[in-house]
Formats: C-alpha cells, structure tokens, sequence
C-alpha cells in the first residue's frame, strides 16, 4: 500500500502560515495594548464554519508553541463535540501535549466559560466570542457602534438595562453581562454567566477574545479593572442556587448545572467537569468568590 | 525559525501584558548588524512583514535595509509608519509625528521601539527610575533605565494624553525589553 504522506506534511506548523500567524499577533499585542477595544483582523478561513470557534482558534493557533500544554473546555466541560474536535485539531496540528487539569494547562481555550480554579501569572485563557459588540442589541449598524465606542457614548446601553429593569424588576442579563473595561470600553465578556464575570477583574492570568465571523481580537490583561455595569441602587448580581448542592460531590459556591431525569425530576451539577472532578477525588482548589450584595 | 518566532512572540505578548516587567529574548541564531541590539531585531523580525511599514529613526542607512531585506516591510517617513525604530532617546522629532492612532481606529497608533542602554530592576547609574501604574500592573512597578530623559517621556505622555489614542513603547537593551503599552501612567525620577 502506497501511504499517502504527502499532506500530512503539507501543512505548517499549528496550521496557519506564518503570514497569517504574524498579522494576528500584531493585533493581539494592540488588543493588549488598549483593553477591551475590538481590533479588526483577517480572520482567515478555517477547516471550521465560522462562528464554530474559529476566533479562538486563530488566536490558540497564532500563540501556541511545542511546549505549550492545552486544555480546551466548552460550557465547563473538556468532553463535549466541540470541545473534543477542537483540541484534536489543535493537537494534530501542532503536536503540543493536552490535558483537563486547569492548574496544569499553560493555554486554555474556552466557550461561555471561565473555569472556577483561579488561573495564574503563567496561563492564558482564549474565549471562542459569538457577538463581540456589546452595543449591536441597541444599535444594529457597525459604523455607529464603532463611533458610539469611539466617543465613550453608552447611554443606549444605560437605557436598556434601566427599561430591563423598570418592566422586569431585574437587569436581564442572563450571559454576556455587559462590562467596562479600565473604566473606558464597554465589552461583551462573551456568553459567560455572571457568576464568571467578577474573575474578569484584576486577575493573574491574560484573557484573549476572539470573533471569527465577527472578526475581532480584543483582550483584557491581567490585574485590570472590568466593571459589570450596574445602578447605585441595582446592584450586579451573581447567579444563586439558595443553599442547593451538587448531586455528584454534595458542594455548593460553584456555577451549577440543572439537569432534568426522565422522570421529570432534577439535580443539580457543578459545571465544571474538572472542578468536579477535583471536588470529589480531593481537597478544594482555591477560587475566587463574588459576595452578592445585601 | 518558525518556532523561534513563536516563542519570541510568547516573551513580547508576556512583556505589553505586564508593562514594567523585565523579559528577555532567548539568544537569536543570526546575531544582529550593530548598532540595532538584540531585542529591537528581534521584535522586528517577529511582528514586520510587507503589509506594515517601518522607519528607522537615526540608524545608519543599511538598518533599514537589513529590515526591509530580512522582513519585507517597506520603509515609510515616521508619520506613516506603523513601527517606529529609535536608536536613541534624542530624536524627538520622530515621536512628535508618529501616528497616534484615530478615535474610530486606535490600533492604527505606532509600535515605538527604542533602544536603550541599559534596562534592571535594580538602581543603575545615572538613571531615570520609572514607575508605571495601569492594566497589566498589580499597584505600581518600579525599574530603571539608562538613555532615556524626561524630555522623551514628558513628549510621550503628551502624545498618550487622549487615551485610547497613542503610541505603544517598548524599550529594548541587548536582549532585554520592557513594554509601556499607552494604557499606562508613567512616572520618572532622576538618580
């Protein structure tokens, strides 16, 4: 049998060509450069469909090197389709060692979440970003979100989650809870729950978001300040489950899971898949918890 | 080649998201032509191809040919180029013009490489201690560096005054480099 090596050979180290790899670093080091404002970038096509992950797939492809060691979740868990494709992909293309322990992986990419172990000075965390314009549900036109960015004007956005809240009783926000960063841009933190967007602020490890389909890079770096948007008198909150419990590890203070049984019963689950694992093989991992207002 | 740049890559991403931090760049397997230190060609092999133009501010002539032959990136007059090599901190003129980015588009603002003489962490001789404060920065962090005077940084701080608009820093010594991305507040005194 004549095996066919040719084009398994055939392409570059972690996929993308150098060319590439180079444009999307430079516009990484000015998403850095100026927290929370998304830099346009090529967003080049991919063996994906755009809006699958492709955005931070050209951010992980871009930084990751041999030494690297991957973790990649989707909602919490490394063993969901998405999750799973991706990290194989990754791995075939670059040859660099997986894991599933957060404390042990040097890049992380992630979707809708940022994992509960507090990450460090040597971890960076990649979002894989749906809709990175915080202000497209007021205003539907790039060009007038990009001047509304460009003057520092958010009173739509003041106005929507004050009418939110005069007909609901509550901010509404459920993911993607809007916050300012380094008390300048508004961001969309991606579709995170809330009960994620306190870590957000001034942590120790590099968070990078990246929008295929929307093409944007934008970044948060550590011990930077991101404020959820909130009234003095309305304060943000953070999910609360009243006192329920994991079913699998009997621990509360994580972002849970509600599952439904056939019989139309349910549980509740840390979301989590490593930080459940921790829980219940071990003693806790440190975690950095948000204290609801009175 | 392919994955020196990655790693080289890894050190400046390190180095604008925690300004103030000392890095440094692993030894480059083609030394560089002198005067252009270590870490300014390093930085200029990793980020330029022909797509950003570069200016080389006070080297002699084949610097700038070195870049361009070694990179592809076209030389432009400082007001137009996105890369901004300095060989010393008197040039003022060039930091004056550097494009600072517009308020639509503030990642058009120019990359600033200047080439010092010496960059620690620790009181150097007749220095400027450096203290910067901003995102990156847990309070405030404190270096020193030699070749560099306040006339340069009180024109910076005039040039980075409307953030998101301004120029990113990034001072190189040898191999060493620290980055002082616009977001940051700086402040300096004389030893």
């Amino acid at each position: 049998m004549i095996e066919n090596t040719k084009f398994q050979s055939a392409y570059n180290f972690a996929f993308l060509d150098e060319r590439t790899k180079r444009e999307i670093r430079r516009k990484i080091l000015k998403a850095v450069a100026v927290p929370g404002y998304q830099v346009p970038y090529s967003s080049p096509e991919m063996p994906i469909a755009r809006g699958w992950g492709t955005g931070g797939l050209h951010i992980t492809l871009a930084i990751i090197g041999r030494e690297d060691t991957l973790k990649v979740i989707d909602q919490g868990s490394d063993a969901s389709v998405n999750a799973c494709s991706l990290r194989q992909f990754i791995e075939r293309m670059t040859g660099c060692a997986t894991t599933f322990d957060s404390a042990a992986a040097s890049l992380i990419q992630t979707r809708h979440r940022i994992p509960e172990e507090i990450l460090t000075e040597q971890q960076i965390l990649v979002f894989q970003v749906p809709q990175p314009e915080i202000l497209r549900s007021v205003e539907r036109h790039e060009n007038k979100t990009r001047l509304m960015h460009a003057e520092a004007d958010y009173s739509k956005l003041w106005v929507s989650l004050y009418e939110a809240y005069v007909r609901y009783g509550s901010l509404m926000r459920g993911a993607g809870y809007p916050v300012r960063v380094n008390g300048r841009f508004m961001m969309s933190p991606s579709p995170i729950p809330r009960w994620d967007v306190p870590n957000l602020s001034g942590a120790r490890c590099l968070y990078l978001f990246g929008a295929g389909r929307e093409k944007r890079i934008y970044a948060v770096p550590p011990h930077t300040t991101v404020e959820p948007l909130e009234f003095e008198d309305v304060r943000f909150r953070v999910e609360d489950w009243h006192g329920t419990l994991c079913a699998y590890s009997d621990q509360g203070q994580a972002f849970l899971d509600e599952i439904y049984e056939e019989d139309s019963t349910r549980k509740f689950v840390v979301n989590d898949s490593n930080f459940l694992d921790k829980l219940r093989g071990g003693p806790r991992p440190p975690q950095r918890l948000f204290q609801n207002p009175q | 080649m392919l994955h020196d740049a990655q790693a080289d890559f890894r050190v400046l991403l390190d180095s604008m998201a925690r300004p103030g931090q000392l890095r440094q760049f692993s030894a480059p397997a083609v030394p560089s032509p002198a005067p252009l230190n270590i870490a300014s060609s390093i930085v200029a092999m990793t980020l330029l191809d022909s797509e950003v133009e570069h200016h080389a501010t006070a080297f002699p002539d084949g610097i700038s040919r070195y870049i361009t032959a070694n990179t592809g990136s076209p030389t432009a007059t400082p007001a137009d180029a996105a890369f901004l090599f300095l060989s010393d901190a008197t040039h003022l003129e060039a930091l004056a013009a550097a494009r600072t980015g517009e308020l639509a588009y503030p990642e058009l603002g120019a990359t600033v490489v200047l080439q010092l003489e010496a960059l620690s962490a620790t009181p150097l001789p007749n220095s400027l201690a450096l203290t910067t404060t901003g995102p990156g920065v847990d309070g405030a962090l404190t270096f020193h560096a030699s070749g560099i005077d306040s006339a340069f940084l009180t024109l910076l701080a005039n040039r980075n005054a409307e953030f998101p608009l301004g120029l990113d820093l990034i001072l190189t010594a040898g191999n060493t480099l620290v980055s002082i991305p616009r977001s940051q507040k700086l402040s300096w005194e004389v030893q």
